[in-house]
Parts: C-alpha cells; structure tokens; sequence
C-alpha cells in the first residue's frame, strides 16, 4: 500500500471516529454515570486493530481523543485524560486479545475493550479527582460496558464484512 | 459469538454482580449526621454537617465551567443545577449514604459524604 | 442446544443481578423519640420490615417508662407516680419500715452499693439530701451553710441502706435519708431496652438516652457504629471518635446539669464527703458492654481523681475510659488506645501512659 493511500486512509478513519466520538458527546448519556458511552467510535478502533494493528490502532484513537476534545472545549482538562486513560487502556486491551487469544471474535474483543475503556477511566479517575470514594462508580460502569461492548462489536464486525469484501484494503483478519 | 465470546462475557457479568452485591453493603447505611465535602477544581470549598430533619438549603458551587447549585435536605444532598453538558451530575439525584459520591467531570466538582466524620451519636 | 443453554444462562444472572440491585428489600431505619427520664430518648433499629421494627420500639420504649416512673424520685406524695414509684416509697419510708420493691430497682441498688465500695465512698445513690439542699431539680437553688451541710453529710451513707435479697426489700435505715438514682437509672432503662430489642430479634440498632447509649449488632457489614465524646468546653466540637459494636457508652461531665448560684455555676456531680461540686475532670467517658454499668461507672469515676479512676478501671473487666481532667488532659485507658480518633482542640493535651 502507497504510503499516500495510507494517509488518506488515516485521515477517514480519524475523522470518521472523530465525528462519531463528537456525536456521543452531544446524544444525552444512557445512563447518570460519569463515563459511560454507547462508544461508537470504539467500532474505528476495532476496525483499524483488525485492519491495520496495534499502532494504527492507538494513532487512530489518540488522535480522536484529541480532536473531540478540541472540539468540546475540554482539551487538557481532567475530563480529556480521562478519556484519554480510557482509550489508551482499551486500545492496548483489545489488541493484546485479537494477537494473542485467537478464539475470541471482534464481539468479545469490543465488549473487553468497552469494559477496560470505563475502567481505565476510573483509574485515571482515581489519581486526577481526589475523592477517597470514587470506585463507587466500579460496578456501574464494570457492567455498563457488558451491554455496550456489545453493540458496537456486532456494528463493528457488520463493517468488517463490509471491508473484508474489498480488495482496496489490507485484510488481517484471521 | 464464539464459545470463548461466551465465556468472557460470563466472567465479566459474574465480576460485574460480584463487584454489585459488595456495593450495596458498602455504600448503603443510614447515619445521625452525614459530613458533607464539596471540592470543585480540587480544592475544598465547603464541609456541611447534615443532620436529620434539617430543612432545605441551597449552595452556590464555582466550578470550572461556572456557577453549580447544590441543595441539601435533612441527610441528602444533590447537585441540583450544573452548567455542564451531559447534567450527569444532576441525574445522578440525592446521595445520603458514606462513601457515595457525586462526580461532575466537565465542571470539576464532586461531592462526596465522609464516612470517617458521620457519627451515629454524640455522648456528652 | 448448547447456544440456548448459555442463553438462559445469561437470564438468569441478569435476573439475579435485578434482584440485587432493585429486588433487595432496602434496608430501612427506624427512629422514635420520646421525652423520658428529663431527657430525649431515642431509638434506632435497622432492618427490612418496618412494622415489625416499629413494634419491637414500641415495646423498647414501654420498658423504658416503665423504669422511670419505677425511679423517679420527684413525683408528688400520694398522686399515682409516686405510688409506682419505687424509690419514692423507699423515700417515704426512710427510718420507718423496708418496702418490697421491684426486682429491677433491687437489682440497680445492688450495683450501686457495690460501686459504693469500690470507691470507698465517692460514689453514692444516697446523696438525695445533698442534691435537694442545693436544689437540683428544684425550684429554688442556694449555696448551703457550712451548719447545713455538715447535718446533710450524716444522711449520706451508703451503709445505711439495707438491702435484703430473699424479701427483695429495700430500707433507709435513718429518717431524711433520700435515694437518688439519677446517676443509674438512664443507663439501666437503655439497657433493658436494648434487651427488649434483642429478644424480639433486632439485629442492628442504637439507644440514645441523652448520651448513654447502647448499640447493638454492627452497623452494618463490618462498618461499627462511630460514636463522637463531646468536647465538655465546647458543645460543637468533639474530643474524639469511638468505633463501637454491642457495647454501651456514657459520659458524666461538669457542663451538665448545673445550677447557677450568685453568677457562679455548680454542677451536679457532688462529694458525699465535702458535699461540693467534684473538680476533678470535666468529663469521663466509659465504655462496656452493659449500659447500666457505663451511666454508673462514668459518675462514679468522675468522682474519683483521674489515677484513682484508672486505677480503679483496670481491675474492672471490659472496662474502658476516657478522661478529660480539670487540667485539659486526655486520659485513655490502654484498651481505647488507637481505638479512639482523636481531634481534640489544640488546648487539650494527650497524655500517653
């Protein structure tokens, strides 16, 4: 692949994750808790993962972290490294699950990286906002990222097919 | 699905409930007086001491965003406006219990009752 | 087959998951109060369902009165309270003839000479003479002569009540005497009611009779009662804070129940030797496991010098304390040590012995 074709191949996938991520930002959350996502630009990560790999992978969702919070007005501040924790951890989670356990299917991988996403959010949580209590959120967001996770992997592995079936893209698939 | 989508999807249900059923032992209980501690951009701007059957009072809180209001009602305590987009922390509603926390990320404040400093009684 | 296993499988935690967190009965509180024995009582209990809570407070609170009117020293000759009272046909038959009294009231007096002992003498139910000389709980208060005193002095005596276990009778055995069980009977009432409680099968709760308090059970899971000791100086602040769990806790302090006398304040914890107000501490704090034996204790040490009550405190079992000297020191005794959360004001010292 061209490396200019590779760079405007990028380019979609941030801003197409970027507008995902911006659109969630504006939709009322499901549930009152700090945190917790549909994460529908989490279906580009997964895809760029299965598609490209690890480094893609966080390129493509650190740079969306950092346009939507450009974006909102939040750049810098703890809510953006909250994010930030959240799709770092889950990026690192879901590509370590698709290179190394083979048996699980893009389902299971979205709904561990929908899982380690609120996680990690919290843990940053835990060091940015000083309240002893904050794993009063855990179980909360442990569970909303079940559902979640979910629904952005059977969107994701819908697209999956979708790319599978052009030639125009490098296919890692197993 | 495949089996192994399967099998974490179990664990982390069970993890999940697990993690549910110590939550509501631990941040259930009721208390005489309920120390409240409000921070907003990481410093402490208020400690309230709520007693049963006070009446309703109503603070303003500058967050990074601006002006929140919180309202307190005997035990409970709730962020009651927040100029915040998601109003996260304005459906949360009342929290009356130790240890249970309200948490507005966008306009950084949270509130949380003090589990140390609630007493059941006072000898004297 | 296997797919709609795991199917149900996944019902049925999401199920057991609702049942958790919206099904669990939540766990609800109770509080009653009622104005007894010259003070707010009230009573707490924990549970899932409230009527049957609300019944076992019903029938905690009925024992509670039915221990002040037994106790109450100031009804009225000849209305009813004073003929349900038991100290007030002690009183009335002082150097006259024994009364049979109830078993309770035997029991409480019992305590009370047994303490008389242990403090050779500071401590004493007999010092009704002295209290009404100086018109505590009366209406009209003075400062008494030196004449007046010395002639009260003699009617307290703790030897001079006799109590007799098979009639379960009690007698003054000199004309004037008074009992006076103030320093007693709130303890013990919380204490009955915390039985009351128990046997109706209350797990969780808390008895607060104006600072003699009992608790029973924990709070909750591993989460003990937090129980603040008033700072005697300063009714808004707090010396310190106790972890407790099925145990009693009382304090006797010099801001309590005072009277003032040409601009100068009394309080009514008195020496059955000098007949004056004790200076020793401001307050002392007692923890056990029996509410009745925390009210007695913690007026008896008061009375003592703080050593003394140390002294006397390590003998005890399951005893513990918390002094506050005249001089602003923080006493406590080696089994609170670490127990207690200390956030004294700075003009109290800590003293660690």
């Amino acid at each position: 692949m061209s490396k200019t074709r590779k760079l405007v191949y990028f380019s979609l996938f941030v801003t197409l994750a970027t507008a995902l991520g911006f659109l969630e930002t504006l939709l009322s959350n499901p549930l009152p808790l700090p945190g917790v996502k549909l994460g529908l630009a989490n279906i580009v990560t997964l895809l760029v993962l299965y598609l490209y790999g690890l480094k893609e992978g966080l390129v493509v969702s650190l740079f969306r972290v950092l346009f939507v919070s450009l974006l909102g007005g939040t750049f810098l501040a703890v809510g953006f490294w909250l994010s930030f924790s959240g799709a770092v951890l889950s990026t690192l989670v879901m590509a370590g699950l698709i290179k190394y356990v083979s048996a699980l299917s893009i389902i299971g991988v979205s709904m561990a990286g929908a899982v380690s996403h609120n996680v990690g959010q919290l843990l940053a949580a835990s060091f940015l906002i000083q309240t002893p209590y904050i794993f009063y959120y855990l179980p909360f967001l442990l569970l909303a990222g079940i559902p979640t996770g979910l629904v952005t992997g059977y969107l994701a592995r819908l697209l999956l097919r979708y790319f599978q079936g052009k030639d125009f893209l490098i296919i890692n698939e197993k | 699905m495949t089996k192994t989508d399967q099998k974490l999807l179990l664990g982390l249900l069970i993890i999940g409930l697990l993690a549910l059923a110590g939550h509501r032992f631990y941040f259930q209980s009721q208390t005489q007086s309920n120390q409240v501690i409000i921070k907003a951009k990481g410093e402490v701007v208020q400690t309230l001491t709520l007693r049963a059957g006070e009446p309703l009072q109503r603070l303003t809180i500058e967050g990074k965003k601006g002006q929140a209001i919180v309202e307190t009602k005997g035990l409970k305590v709730r962020m009651l406006e927040a100029p915040c987009p998601d109003q996260i922390c304005v459906q949360q509603g009342w929290i009356d219990s130790p240890r249970q926390t309200i948490i507005c990320v966008p306009n950084e404040i949270v509130i949380y009752i003090d589990a140390e400093a609630s007493l059941d009684g006072i000898t004297g | 087959m296997k797919k709609n296993y795991f199917i149900v499988l996944i019902v049925v935690l999401v199920l057991v998951g609702g049942v958790i967190f919206f099904g669990q009965k939540k766990e609800q509180k109770l509080t009653s109060e009622e104005f007894l024995m010259d003070t707010f009582v009230s009573i707490s209990t924990y549970g899932t369902d409230t009527d049957f809570l609300q019944q076992a407070t019903k029938k905690a609170f009925q024992e509670m009165r039915r221990i002040a009117e037994l106790t109450d020293r100031f009804s009225l000759s000849g209305t009813t309270a004073a003929k349900l009272s038991d100290v007030v046909r002690i009183n009335e038959n002082a150097g006259i003839k024994p009364v049979v009294i109830d078993e309770d009231v035997f029991e409480m007096l019992q305590a009370a000479q047994e303490y008389s002992q242990l403090t050779e003498g500071a401590f004493d139910v007999t010092i009704g003479p002295l209290l009404d000389l100086w018109g505590f709980g009366r209406e009209k208060q003075k400062k008494p002569t030196v004449n007046e005193l010395q002639r009260v002095l003699t009617l307290v005596d703790s030897e001079k009540l006799v109590l007799d276990q098979e009639k379960q009778c009690a007698f003054l055995s000199e004309q004037g005497m008074s009992l006076d069980l103030g320093a007693v009977a709130k303890g013990y009432a919380v204490e009955r009611a915390a039985k009351v409680l128990a046997e109706e099968g209350v797990e969780r709760a808390l008895i607060n009779a104006g600072g003699n308090i009992k608790v029973i059970g924990e709070k909750a899971k591993r989460q003990p009662w937090k129980i603040g000791i008033q700072d005697p100086r300063d009714s808004s602040a707090l010396i310190g804070v106790l972890s407790l769990e099925d145990e009693a806790i009382a304090t006797s302090g010099d801001y309590n129940r005072t009277i003032e006398i040409a601009g100068k304040r009394y309080h009514h914890l008195l020496s059955p030797q000098t007949g004056y107000p004790v200076g020793y501490n401001m307050s002392v704090t007692v923890v056990t496991h029996d509410a009745g034996q925390a009210d007695l204790l913690s007026t008896a040490l008061f009375l003592l010098e703080p050593q003394q009550a140390l002294d006397l405190v390590a003998k005890l079992n399951d005893t513990e304390v918390v002094i506050i000297t005249a001089d602003k020191k923080i006493l406590v005794s080696p089994g609170l040590q670490g127990k207690i959360e200390l956030q004294a004001r700075k003009e109290y010292s800590y003293d660690q012995n």
